[in-house]
């Protein structure tokens, strides 16, 4: 191989030619001033706080500021777990973590290939669907379906009632969870699976075609194959957040019929007092399942070559469904509709009503009902206005410094062959297994004892939610960059062009959607993150979504609901103006 | 680009943004002649504290009470004396762990501290966090509203009830007591919190239990009751009719129906549970002065007539008005409500009587073995 440019030389060979002890040690700086730097990040954002986490899992009391160590080591935390409650909720967990996961898979899988490989009809409308429940928050969304299917006075209850149909819906149960998490949790894997899709070259798919398989043929043996890789790796980051989520078991499990992880931890820390030991060895399960996760992951990706796209010409043909067209499109119709239609109609009504004692399904009509009263106090309120600048200022923060690092990450990953690279890929998606509560605490306690006072600015937030947000952007750009051939960055270099100026004029404009839609997921993200903001914002620095909860403990309903419409509103906005990075060419 | 446009608009905003966040402490407050704070002839504040509070010009309260209610409060207490106003306001459990956290760390700003729950903040006395200070008519309160050193102040005398949504239940057929409540007809119709949802719920549980006995807790529970872990959901529930009759929080409901909310409020004929909203001021507070002045403020019958009203419930000086109902129609008097004060537990009686609430209504909950 020509050694055209020192610098692709020394990163590809391993073995060095024996060279004055100058060179040697410049060797080495080059080859580690990027890892070094990057451990020392991932360090303070994910291993520190972590390390807080695990050891207080051992200990009989936590480590707060100013008694670090204090108390002593302890196995009863972990003995906790076998406790009655503690085996019922990871049961519980797991059994819905898979059903979900795996609905999610089929219900944003199978949409992102109707959009992005079949004729199915208005497939822009069909994105949409597959889309729009990302921008709504699990919080906002529990609590609107708590409003619709109430075993009692739920909307959908009510219109049975009047139409004499003997049918009800409750979803304060197990099968209302799953169903509900699986519906909000589907476009991430319609996302990763379509951006994946898009980048996928079709000349695999038509040489089958050509042999004589036929569409269903193609895509199990073809297409599916292809896109393991996404699929797996966006399956489980999917099933960590689906077990990890608190706020739809807890809204909708209260009575105690549904019992997760998530809500036993937050019972355990918001105990009186707190108990967050337990809470942590809790969330070392979760933790443990997570690395499982990522170890399972990589070695699947490791023994084949998922390279699609080579830079030879890539033009997707898409399936015809003849028969199936319609239907589909109504399947995915009716995913808008629950997903999208049905809650907002019950957070406008929650919204307008003055009484929230709806007799009828004819009352949800009656305007004589509704005033916008609470509205105009609501935007009036100058703390409320506060709050909508920190958001703003939050997420455009954390998106801007998420994408620079998580780009960094990524391509040194899967792209050099740096040392270290396995270490941050770990660390990298070790976070994802920690429950977003238990990190919130870590994260209290970890830069309450710094001496970097961020503590009490909208600083520590970023910081907190770029550390949370490391497993879905490092992952969502090592998805795409691994389905990159390296020639094609490698011609560019062997014709001359710098190491960076290779990536800039090859690697970037080809990650460039996914890279875009990467930071508007992170400002949607950061839009709806409660639960790591919830210990560490102080009057001045509330976010959207804390405000949001907060309101929630007050029984003004309408209230909280026109404050779920702002914050859906303003992720609307967003995606209105992203919808090109979002939606990708071709559609 | 047109930079200037955008410079000018940045500027206009971060200036509009800069008014928002200072506020506006511009109203006049109350003085009397020397100095000192005197309201409705009432003098609150010596001349030397009250001068020493306002150069000192803010306050930071901690508090658990419900935020818009504590907010109005502290707006009324900002009008009076001109002082700024921040609040924090969590969950008892919440604001207790956010305290510990931060006073470890020397970076807990708080000025005063209120949390309903006494064994936490108990917990809070014992680890020095909170300061002592008499106020200056501390003969005149009750001695169980206040402690003996001045390290604690009742605020707000809590007081569970029973609510009814009046929509479902005609006002002839609603339960009239807690015994009523175990009635068949209310089977699946019934709502609470359950034992963990906070320190009024506890109180409330161990009223019933000493009242009637266990078997109230069994039949309760036979009643399958929809369990929720907080007033705010509970409340919610109730409005909507989802539930037709909760043991609710006064101060709750009464806010739900000024907000339009078809409740009505029973005030059960065979007494209810009271407990304390506990105020103290913060070994560390960085307003001193200012905290004492809020304390004054609070235990002053003009204080308790403001939380009075802005809060619904019952105020701890005996001199101070009793709330209203939210038609405007007087409330009964404390004494007439046949309140019953619970004692704060320890901490093992308290986790032995959890384990029993969670083994009598079946609940899947981590309590400690």
């Amino acid at each position: 191989m020509s050694t055209a440019g020192s610098a692709l030389t020394m990163e590809r060979t391993d073995a060095e030619p024996s060279l004055p002890a100058r060179s040697q040690l410049f060797a080495v700086i080059r080859r580690w001033w990027l890892p070094s730097i990057l451990i020392v990040v991932l360090g303070l954002l994910v291993a520190y706080p972590l390390a807080i986490l695990i050891y207080a899992s051992f200990r009989t009391r936590a480590p707060a500021p100013g008694e670090a160590f204090a108390g002593e080591f302890t196995l009863a935390n972990y003995a906790a777990i076998l406790d009655s409650s503690n085996l019922i909720a990871v049961a519980n967990s797991a059994m819905v973590g898979i059903l979900a996961t795996a609905a999610a898979a089929v219900l944003g899988g199978g949409l992102a290939w109707l959009v992005a490989r079949t004729d199915v009809p208005l497939p822009r409308l069909v994105a949409f669907a597959g889309l729009t429940p990302l921008f709504i928050s699990p919080v906002v969304a529990a609590i609107a379906w708590s409003t619709l299917a109430s075993p009692n006075r739920g909307y959908l209850n009510l219109l049975f009632e009047d139409l004499g149909i003997d049918f009800r819906v409750d979803v304060y149960t197990l099968p209302g969870v799953i169903l509900v998490l699986a519906m909000y949790y589907a476009p991430y894997m319609f996302l990763y699976t379509r951006n994946s899709l898009n980048l996928m070259n079709s000349e695999l798919e038509e040489a089958a075609l050509i042999h004589g398989g036929n569409r269903w043929h193609v895509l199990r043996h073809v297409t599916i194959p292809l896109l393991t890789p996404t699929l797996l790796g966006a399956s489980a980051i999917t099933l960590v957040l689906v077990v990890e989520n608190f706020p739809v078991p807890q809204i909708l499990g209260a009575n105690g019929s549904v019992v997760l992880i998530p809500s036993q931890i937050y019972t355990l820390m918001q105990a009186a007092p707190s108990r967050p030991t337990e809470a942590s060895a809790l969330g070392m399960v979760l933790l443990v399942l997570m690395i499982a996760l990522v170890a399972f992951q990589q070695r699947a990706m490791k023994r084949r070559s998922f390279v699609t796209v080579t830079g030879k010409g890539a033009r997707a043909s898409l399936t015809r469904l003849r028969g199936w067209r319609w239907p589909l499109f109504a399947v995915a119709m009716v995913y808008l509709l629950l997903a999208a239609v049905l809650p907002f109609f019950a957070l406008i009504q929650t919204a307008l009503r003055r009484s929230q004692y709806v007799a009828g399904i004819g009352d949800l009509f009656d305007a004589g009902q509704w005033t916008i009263d609470r509205f105009i106090r609501l935007i009036g309120n100058s703390g409320f206005q506060n709050v909508l600048i920190n958001t703003a200022i939050v997420g455009l923060a954390s998106a801007v410094v998420g994408v620079g690092l998580y780009s960094v990450l990524a391509y040194v990953v899967a792209r050099t062959n740096l040392p270290s690279r396995r270490a941050l890929h770990q660390l990298a998606m070790a976070p994802a297994a920690v429950p977003a509560l238990v990190i919130g605490i870590a994260f209290l306690w970890a830069w309450l004892i710094l001496p970097i006072p961020i503590y009490g600015t909208l600083a520590i937030l970023v910081v907190a939610y770029v550390a949370r947000f490391v497993p879905q952007g490092f992952s969502s750009v090592l998805g795409n960059l691994t389905q990159i051939h390296d020639d094609m960055e490698d011609s560019a270099a062997m014709a001359g062009a710098g190491r960076i100026r290779s990536i800039t004029w090859v690697t970037v404009p080809l990650v460039r959607s996914g890279l875009v839609s990467m930071a508007l997921l992170m400002i949607v993200l950061t839009l709806r993150e409660l639960s790591t903001s919830i210990f560490l914002f102080t009057s001045r620095t509330e976010v959207i979504s804390v405000r949001l909860f907060q309101a929630y403990e007050t029984a003004d309903m309408a209230t909280v609901a026109w404050i779920a419409l702002i914050l859906s509103a303003a992720l609307f906005v967003l995606a209105f103006f992203g919808r090109r990075a979002l939606l990708g060419r071709g559609i | 680009m047109r930079p200037n446009i955008i410079r000018t608009s940045l500027a206009a905003a971060a200036a509009a943004v800069l008014l928002m966040i200072t506020g506006c402490g511009s109203s006049a407050p109350a003085a009397g002649p020397d100095g000192a704070l005197v309201i409705d002839g009432e003098t609150i504040g010596t001349a030397e504290l009250y001068r020493a509070a306002q150069d000192e010009g803010t306050l930071t309260a901690y508090l658990s009470y419900p935020t818009d209610v504590s907010q109005a409060i502290l707006d009324r207490f900002s009008q009076d004396t001109g002082i700024n106003v921040e609040l924090v306001r969590l969950n008892s459990s919440g604001l207790y762990n956010r305290i510990i956290a931060e006073a470890g760390a020397n970076q807990l700003p708080a000025d005063v501290i209120s949390l309903s729950e006494a064994g936490l903040y108990n917990d809070l006395r014992e680890r020095g966090i909170i300061a002592a200070h008499k106020v200056a008519n501390f003969a005149d309160l009750p001695a169980d509203r206040r402690a003996g050193d001045g390290s604690w102040y009742s605020v707000i005398n809590l007081v569970t009830t029973i609510a009814y949504n009046n929509k479902v239940v005609p006002a002839d057929q609603a339960p009239r007591s807690w015994a009523d409540l175990l009635d068949p007809r209310w089977v699946g119709k019934i709502g609470t919190n359950h034992i963990h949802a906070g320190g009024a719920s506890y109180t409330t549980f161990t009223f019933l239990k000493d009242k009637y006995g266990l078997d109230y807790w069994r039949d309760l529970a036979a009643q399958k009751p929809l369990l929720t872990d907080g007033v705010g959901a509970l409340t919610d529930q109730l409005s909507r009719g989802e539930i037709a009759v909760s043991i609710n929080h006064l101060g709750t409901v009464k806010t739900a129906i000024e907000n339009g909310q078809p409740l009505s409020i029973v005030y059960p004929s065979d007494g209810v549970p009271t407990s304390q909203e506990r105020l103290g001021m913060s070994a560390t507070a960085p307003h001193p002065n200012a905290a004492k002045l809020y304390l004054e403020w609070t235990q002053s019958v003009h204080g308790g007539n403001v939380i009075a009203e802005a809060s619904g419930e019952y105020p701890t000086n005996p001199k101070a008005a009793p709330p209203r109902e939210a038609d405007g129609r007087p409330s009964p008097t404390f004494e007439q409500l046949g309140g019953v004060s619970i004692p704060t537990p320890d901490s093992a009686t308290r986790e032995e009587q959890i384990r029993l609430w969670d083994t009598t209504f079946s609940y899947t909950s981590p309590a400690k073995n």
